[in-house]
């Protein structure tokens, strides 16, 4: 199965490849910087940042149909106060989900 | 630029005001009746029901305590915790002694409220917008276009670059946008254009959606605002219904249903231009 369902983001655009491709070069570096940030919130123990940043990331997702992804975002916004084992093994996921994400769209901006 | 609302403003004053009434009673008592006389909070305040209900609904659990402070300009302060902490059962302390009439009269209120465990926290809102002459008189005069436009014109308030850049690809074959990352600048773009709706996100780095909708709604009575947010929260939609909010819905959207949310909303200016 993708890792992505574009459909819905296929309505929004019309199917205009060229904003999506300006939408899928969005979504990396938007993505890129929100689990930066969440990585960093782990770091330090900021529970409340933590919740925030996995919120971002949720919507983004969704967004853009990676909804396995988006899932796990969730999972991870509803986990504020977790041990950092476990938002360690959550971040763990999320970036793996995340390359598979990234790859599919690098295939589709390449074609 | 920034009308003078943001939450945290509140504390700060409570915080400093305490400090510096702590040096000097007479200062203290020209500072309590010139600038920031407090007033006894009736019972079904509408303020006041909203806080606590925000608060009741909120992460943050039950609470055994709470003493909410009403300023006259506005600017409520709300202590809470649990019993017998010692931290807020000081704060509270202290408010109660200071803010209270020569006859005893505590002008702070103190709820009893259902007891669970819940650390020290301090809410501070300030409700009412205020906006400068010049703000209101460029709002005023974008308004007065709105029926004459050949288009409706949106405003859009999303921090996402992605979430955001995918409204406006979408909007603009239709409509005229305007889109901002924050609400400092959603709210100049708001008294420069007098957009005919506004599509928010909840979370935003500055200020809230919905204390942003009400300080659009204290400029605009007539806005209409969408909240298009992934934020589901029972308390965050009550709030936004509060504040003037028209709409509610949740990432991930259609098209659809963005397209016929604007659409009800500006048809009655469409059929009349």
């Amino acid at each position: 199965m993708a890792a992505v369902d574009l459909k819905n983001l296929r309505e929004m655009t019309d199917g205009d490849p060229e904003m999506e491709k300006e939408l899928f070069a969005e979504f990396i570096s938007s993505f890129e910087n929100e689990l930066a940030q969440l990585h960093a919130s782990q770091a330090d123990g900021a529970s409340e940042t933590w919740r925030r940043r996995a919120h971002a990331l949720k919507g983004i997702a969704f967004n853009l149909g990676a909804m396995q992804l988006g899932n796990l975002c969730k999972r991870a916004q509803e986990a504020p106060q977790s041990n950092p084992e476990t938002k360690a093994e959550l971040l763990k996921r999320i970036g793996t989900e995340f390359e598979d994400v990234r790859s599919y769209l690098d295939e589709l901006m390449a074609a | 630029m920034f009308p003078d609302i943001i939450e945290r403003d509140a504390e700060r004053r409570l915080i400093s005001f305490l400090d510096h009434a702590g040096e000097d009673g007479r200062q203290w008592e020209a500072v309590h009746f010139e600038r920031l006389e407090l007033k006894r909070l009736a019972a079904g305040d509408d303020v006041l029901d909203s806080l606590l209900e925000r608060l009741l609904d909120g992460t943050t659990g039950a609470l055994t305590t709470a003493i909410v402070f009403k300023f006259e300009d506005g600017d409520v302060v709300i202590a809470w915790s649990a019993e017998g902490d010692e931290p807020c059962n000081a704060l509270g302390g202290k408010l109660h002694e200071r803010f209270s009439l020569p006859d005893g009269t505590s002008l702070g209120q103190h709820y009893d409220l259902p007891a669970e465990r819940d650390p020290v926290r301090m809410l501070c809102y300030r409700k009412i917008a205020r906006y400068t002459h010049r703000q209101v008189g460029e709002f005023e005069a974008a308004a007065k276009t709105r029926k004459e436009r050949v288009c409706a014109e949106i405003l859009i308030v999303e921090d996402q670059p992605f979430s955001r850049k995918l409204l406006e690809g979408m909007l603009e074959r239709t409509y005229k946008v305007h889109a901002a990352g924050d609400a400092h600048s959603a709210l100049e773009l708001y008294w420069r254009h007098a957009p005919d709706v506004v599509l928010l996100d909840f979370e935003l780095p500055d200020v809230d959606g919905d204390t942003l909708a009400g300080m659009m709604t204290a400029l605009d009575p007539d806005c209409h605002i969408i909240m298009v947010t992934a934020n589901s929260r029972r308390d965050a939609v009550a709030s936004c219904r509060r504040n003037g909010v028209s709409g509610y819905i949740l990432k991930p959207y259609s098209k659809q249903k963005i397209m016929q949310s604007i659409e009800e909303l500006t048809q009655p200016h469409d059929q009349a231009s």
